[in-house]
């Protein structure tokens, strides 16, 4: 029969090293950024202060890798906080205002009218609030990060199709079934989409935390490192924060393609 | 067996737009009947009345002598679109009826496996409804209206998006199907042809309000054969219903026959 030949997938094999094959253009193009930059420190000579050279800002990062270590803890930990909360806010919210007329004619313009606020400027008032500690990062963190989880999850849960909702109905499930069944489900590619950007959003929420008030993390590090004219420092911060981001970010992408591998933004035939 | 459904100068409007202007008609229990007519005439509107899915305007429906007020559930509706649930195989596609009714999983996992089989699906159970053609997911989402019994089924265009082959084995099926268990049955189709072969009666709708222009009363012995869309009989009704829409100005023919068809005999 030929059409389950349309079933068959590529083998585990060609997968692998096309995936693989994909993952060495970035980090060739890094490399060679590397290069012209070691390159540029050598002939040109700047102050150290100034720019650092590839090597040295290696070296720093072996000296004082414990330290850094520590700190991206301190700001992983404080964006997967703000993320994990942001979800937690967002979802919900979501529901009610794509439930609820009253929710969304009452909720959402104040949403969106308190997103024209940068939310940065809030920063030493959540500090008056909360002060110092851990829940200021993460309060910044969430108020960066949630509001997009927030849209994105009502325009997935309002462009299921009505007769989908219907069907659900018609076979007697409970407005509870119908939406773990059926308005879940069908809106969850549209909620990655939110918490995709969510993610990223939650590490800027946190360094912004710490660089108004902390004594710990990266954006900690950073400030710390600047005020030393440590140049070769900061940029080994900066180093460990993309890491934070692109770790994280490949986290969420892994649990899309774990929870929907039926999307055609996960599926391979669809790329 | 089925249940009687009997609709009393139902409508519906949306807004200020009149799908459905007042309409009253009744089917017997365990009947087979057909709706044809043009796009937009109110077809998809009514069965969601019936169904329960959706209010009217005006006027009552009622399912074996009860007003339905809420959506009906010992049914089984194919819609217009397959409204396959894209995270479900094909299995659980179908399954989810029992699922939903907590009907034992074991003994409907075979019916659901018997009845794909029957579609031409063999081998597609644990497919995704996105590795599927349009009449493959068609004929899932038939599947998925029968598999629970329902002593009422509600059919929109369920061969739309099926080759002419294919069509004609469902369609087949379908009375087999409905001879042994004798569900009530309202089949919406744009087939004059497949209309005629299948039902029990015919009502024709008309456009702009819709509203029912006529029924017809399908004589014709059971069961019926491929070969007996070649019959006199069975052709004379077609003809009819083609003139009916002629008359309402869907269907021009280019020899211009209205003036003809408006004399042809009418049942
Ligand atoms: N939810 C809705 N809101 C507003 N208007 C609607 C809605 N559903 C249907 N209509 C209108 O009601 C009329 C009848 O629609 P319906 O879908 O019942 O037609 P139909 O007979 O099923 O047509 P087709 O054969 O093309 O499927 C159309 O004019 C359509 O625009
Ligand atoms: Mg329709």
């Amino acid at each position: 029969m030929s059409e389950t030949q349309t079933l068959a997938r590529p083998s585990r094999a060609t997968e692998m090293i096309r995936s693989n094959a994909r993952a060495l253009y970035p980090l060739l193009s890094l490399l060679l950024i590397g290069l012209a930059w070691q390159l540029g420190v050598v002939l040109f000579e700047p102050a150290p202060y100034l720019l650092p050279s590839p090597a040295s800002v290696f070296t720093v990062i072996v000296a004082q890798f414990e330290t850094l270590l520590y700190h991206t803890g301190i700001t992983a930990f404080e964006t997967t906080l703000a993320f994990l909360l942001s979800i937690v806010v967002a979802v919900p919210l979501a529901f009610a205002i794509a439930r609820y007329r009253w929710c969304e004619n009452m909720v959402y313009p104040l949403l969106v009218m308190s997103q024209a606020i940068p939310k940065v400027a809030l920063a030493p008032l959540v500090i008056v609030w909360l002060g110092f500690g851990l829940g200021t990062k993460v309060m910044i963190g969430v108020l960066v990060a949630f509001f997009p989880v927030v849209v994105s999850t009502v325009v997935g849960l309002k462009s299921v199709p009505q007769d989908m909702v219907h069907l659900g109905r018609s076979m007697g499930l409970s407005e509870a079934e119908i939406f773990r069944k059926i308005y879940l489900p069908a809106s969850l590619p549209s909620i990655f989409g939110g918490l995709k950007v969510c993610i990223t959003l939650a590490v800027v929420g946190a360094v912004v935390g710490e660089f108004v008030g902390a004594d710990r993390g990266l954006g900690y590090l950073i400030l710390l490192a600047s005020g030393q004219l440590q140049t070769a420092l900061m940029f080994a911060a900066l180093f460990f924060l993309v890491i934070i981001g692109v770790v994280s970010f490949a986290l969420v992408q892994w649990a899309e393609r774990a929870l929907m591998p039926w999307h055609s933004s996960v599926r391979q035939d669809a790329a | 067996m089925g249940k009687s459904i009997s609709i009393d100068r139902v409508g519906k409007t949306y807004g200020t737009l009149e799908a459905l202007s007042p309409t009253s008609f009744d089917i017997a229990e365990g009947e087979f009947v057909s709706i044809v007519g043009p796009s937009g005439c109110g077809k998809s509107t009514l069965l969601r009345l019936i169904a329960g899915l959706d209010l009217a305007s005006r006027g009552t429906v009622a399912i074996a002598g009860r007003t339905v007020d809420k959506p009906e559930t010992d049914v089984g509706i194919v819609f217009q679109r397959p409204v396959l649930l894209d995270w479900r195989s094909v299995i659980d596609n179908v399954m989810i009826q029992a699922e939903a009714r907590r009907l034992p999983r074991e003994a409907y996992l075979q019916r659901s496996r018997e009845l794909l089989k029957a579609a031409g699906l063999d081998g597609f159970e644990t497919a995704y409804p996105h590795q599927l053609s349009g009449g493959m997911s068609q004929r899932v989402s038939v599947c998925r209206a029968l598999v629970h019994d329902p002593s009422l089924l509600l059919m929109d265009e369920p061969f739309g998006a099926l080759d002419a082959l294919t069509r004609d084995q469902m369609m087949i099926d379908l009375q087999k199907l409905w001879l042994r268990s004798r569900p009530t049955v309202l089949f919406v189709t744009h087939s004059v042809q497949e209309a005629v072969f299948l039902s029990d009666r015919i009502i024709v709708m008309a456009p702009r309000p819709g509203r029912v222009d006529a029924t017809l009363t399908v004589d014709l012995p059971r069961p019926r054969r491929l070969a007996m869309r070649g019959a006199p009989a069975f052709n004379r009704l077609v003809d009819d219903i083609l003139a009916r829409f002629q008359r309402m100005g869907v269907l021009s023919d280019d020899a211009d026959q209205t003036e003809e068809a408006e004399r042809a005999p009418v049942q």
